[in-house]
């Protein structure tokens, strides 16, 4: 029992990292009405980076971020310019597609750059567990979490307490009438973008912190569990998002526990299929909160 | 032709395979990010049929075929209601699901001896049907591009028939379609698993054509290179999945050299063509203005 208990809270303060990806994911969605499948590999470019940059030696979290998110900014930025130019409102699903290109393509560089198929991610993460009722929590883990708090809490604060905020929700709104009111769509897509990247790549040093390395395989793991953090949180609010990551963090780390790091990954897409299969059986909320065909951008 | 250029007409074609069943796809209005898990289906049940069991390829090529499409079946009905990305995420997390599921899969059909199964992650060998054929490298190949060509002309066939057109009209308007008394739901299942045999039976080819296979051939690397032949060529006609062949076999000779940049060039190349060309370079309307000019040549 007491291993049950111990499991479930490791993979719930886990899947916080998770929910943060995938709010930072579903953010662009939410806004701009755009899925971006190369969002992983611009992220994971940006570990690449902190690695690189590193030379072996331990770096602070905030100094892998201040490597991370330039590279990630610049990685997604190119991903939108290929893939979602500003002046196009309606995206196909052949943009999707491209964008899935580009992640094949970014990867390429990063493999081709550092070519080792793994390395150890050098963040300094000292922290001491936590005993709980005999239950012991890791450290890392309640940092990795309280991180992700202080992000939802800053987006929270920026969204309803500045003017950007206030934009972005009357995008979020309604794309076309926010910029009938003269509220830019550039600009709305360049905050959005950096909204995203910061949350990428928060959510991207915590997993590479819980994984202690950086492998060419996470930026496709890191794109998935976006989709499943949103396939199941939805992304019509913050709550849903990290409620997503929580139930994959769960899921996570009792099939790790259970039956072996196969088997998780198995159960991972086991989850995110049959959900996408049964939501619309059990709610039909979940199609409107997602559309297949996006109206309204911003 | 030596063996390079074999090889490479060889995957080439069983890629194009793999993209015809896309363009099935695509006809109903639908793209799909998991029909290499189809693929590996169709490998599996082949190898498993001919090297596990013995049995004549032909059997392994049903099986192949039936697995797929029953595999196919089931997914579409299990996604009907799904449509647009929605339908894409599930058909990503379907090809995810079976390339992990083939990782865990050990199956020795009779234990010790020369039979072989599938052992996991570290995959199946022992496929013997390119030697015990006697066919070679050259005639697998023939093999294969013979079984693309008559696969082509199948589905070119299919189009002209009223069954082709009702598939067109779910692809171009569902609701439309549905409006004028067609049944959407059947066709798009129907089309879903013909689709789904079809990549599996490019998967049985594929496991004819090699002597080992593992999960790691089903990645998702595969159906976005077969995706992204029939992108770049076009949804409106089956014969433009060789427009993406002939650009990828380009890129392949014009960087041999660079071998290693491959991909590099040709996923830049793909998302900016879909950036000018989200419907490829043979879309409809131009598929259309060829044909016009065609029948306009031949009445001068």
């Amino acid at each position: 029992m007491g291993s049950l208990v111990q499991t479930s809270i490791d993979g719930v303060l886990a899947g916080a990292a998770y929910g943060l990806s995938g709010l930072g994911f579903g953010f662009v969605y939410l806004v701009i009405r755009r899925i971006d499948l190369s969002y992983g590999a611009c992220l994971m470019a940006g570990l690449y980076a902190v690695v690189a940059v590193s030379g072996g030696n331990p770096l602070s979290t905030a100094t892998c971020l201040v490597i991370a998110l330039p590279v990630a900014v610049v990685a997604l930025a190119y991903a939108q310019w290929i893939c979602f130019p500003v002046s196009r409102t309606q995206v196909s699903l052949s943009a999707v597609a491209a964008s899935f290109a580009l992640w094949m393509q970014i990867e390429e560089v990063v493999t081709l750059m550092m070519p080792l198929h793994h390395y150890n991610f050098p963040i300094d993460l000292t922290t001491r567990d936590v005993s709980l009722g005999g239950i012991a929590i890791r450290g890392d883990l309640i940092a990795i979490a309280a991180l992700a708090f202080v992000c939802v809490a800053l987006l929270s604060l920026f969204l309803d307490r500045t003017r950007e905020g206030l934009a972005l929700r009357a995008a979020i709104q309604s794309g076309d009438g926010a910029a009938l009111c003269g509220i830019s769509r550039s600009r709305i897509w360049t905050v959005t973008l950096l909204i995203s990247a910061v949350l990428g790549t928060v959510a991207a040093i915590s997993v590479a912190a819980i994984d202690r390395s950086v492998t060419p395989m996470m930026g496709l793991s890191l794109t998935l569990k976006a989709l499943i953090v949103i396939a199941i949180g939805g992304t019509a609010t913050i709550r849903g998002a990290l409620i997503g990551g929580f139930v994959l963090g769960f899921v996570e780390a009792h099939a790790q526990a259970a039956f072996g790091a196969q088997v998780r990954e198995f159960a991972i897409y086991v989850l995110l299929f049959c959900w996408l299969a049964l939501q619309p059986a059990i709610s039909g909320s979940r199609l409107a909160l997602l559309p297949a065909e996006p109206e309204g951008s911003a | 032709m030596n063996d390079y250029i074999l090889t490479l007409v060889g995957n080439a074609a069983l890629l194009s395979m793999l993209a015809v069943s896309i363009y099935l796809m695509v006809l109903v209005g639908e793209l799909s990010f998991g029909h290499q898990g189809f693929f590996g289906i169709g490998a599996y049940s082949a190898a498993l049929v001919t090297s596990g069991y013995d049995f004549n390829p032909v059997f392994g090529i049903g099986a192949a075929i039936v697995a797929g499409a029953i595999s196919g079946a089931a997914l579409a009905i299990l996604t009907v209601p799904l449509r647009g990305l929605m339908f894409l995420l599930s058909t990503l997390a379907f090809g995810e699901m079976v390339r992990t599921g083939l990782g865990l899969w050990y199956f020795d059909p009779d234990g010790p001896g020369p039979k072989s199964g599938p052992a996991g992650v570290e995959g199946y060998s022992g496929l013997r049907f390119i030697f015990d054929s006697g066919l070679g490298l050259a005639g697998a190949t023939a093999f294969v591009v013979l079984a693309l060509a008559l696969v082509m002309i199948g589905v070119m066939l299919m189009e002209r028939t009223q069954w082709g057109a009702r598939v067109r009209a779910v692809g171009q308007n569902h609701l439309l379609a549905e409006a004028i008394g067609l049944r959407v739901t059947f066709i798009k299942i129907a089309v879903i698993t013909l689709s789904a045999a079809l990549a599996a039976f490019s998967g049985a080819m594929f496991a004819f054509f090699t002597t080992f296979i593992e999960p790691a051939n089903f990645s998702v690397m595969l159906g976005i290179h077969a995706l992204a032949y029939e992108l770049i060529g076009g949804i409106g006609h089956v014969m433009a999945v060789f427009i993406g062949v002939g650009l990828d076999v380009i890129v392949l000779q014009a960087v041999h050299g660079l071998a290693e940049y491959r991909m590099i060039i040709f996923g830049g190349c793909i998302a900016l063509l879909l950036r000018y060309r989200p419907d490829g370079l043979l879309d409809v309307p131009t598929v259309l203005a060829i044909k016009k000019r065609l029948r306009g040549k031949k009445r001068c």
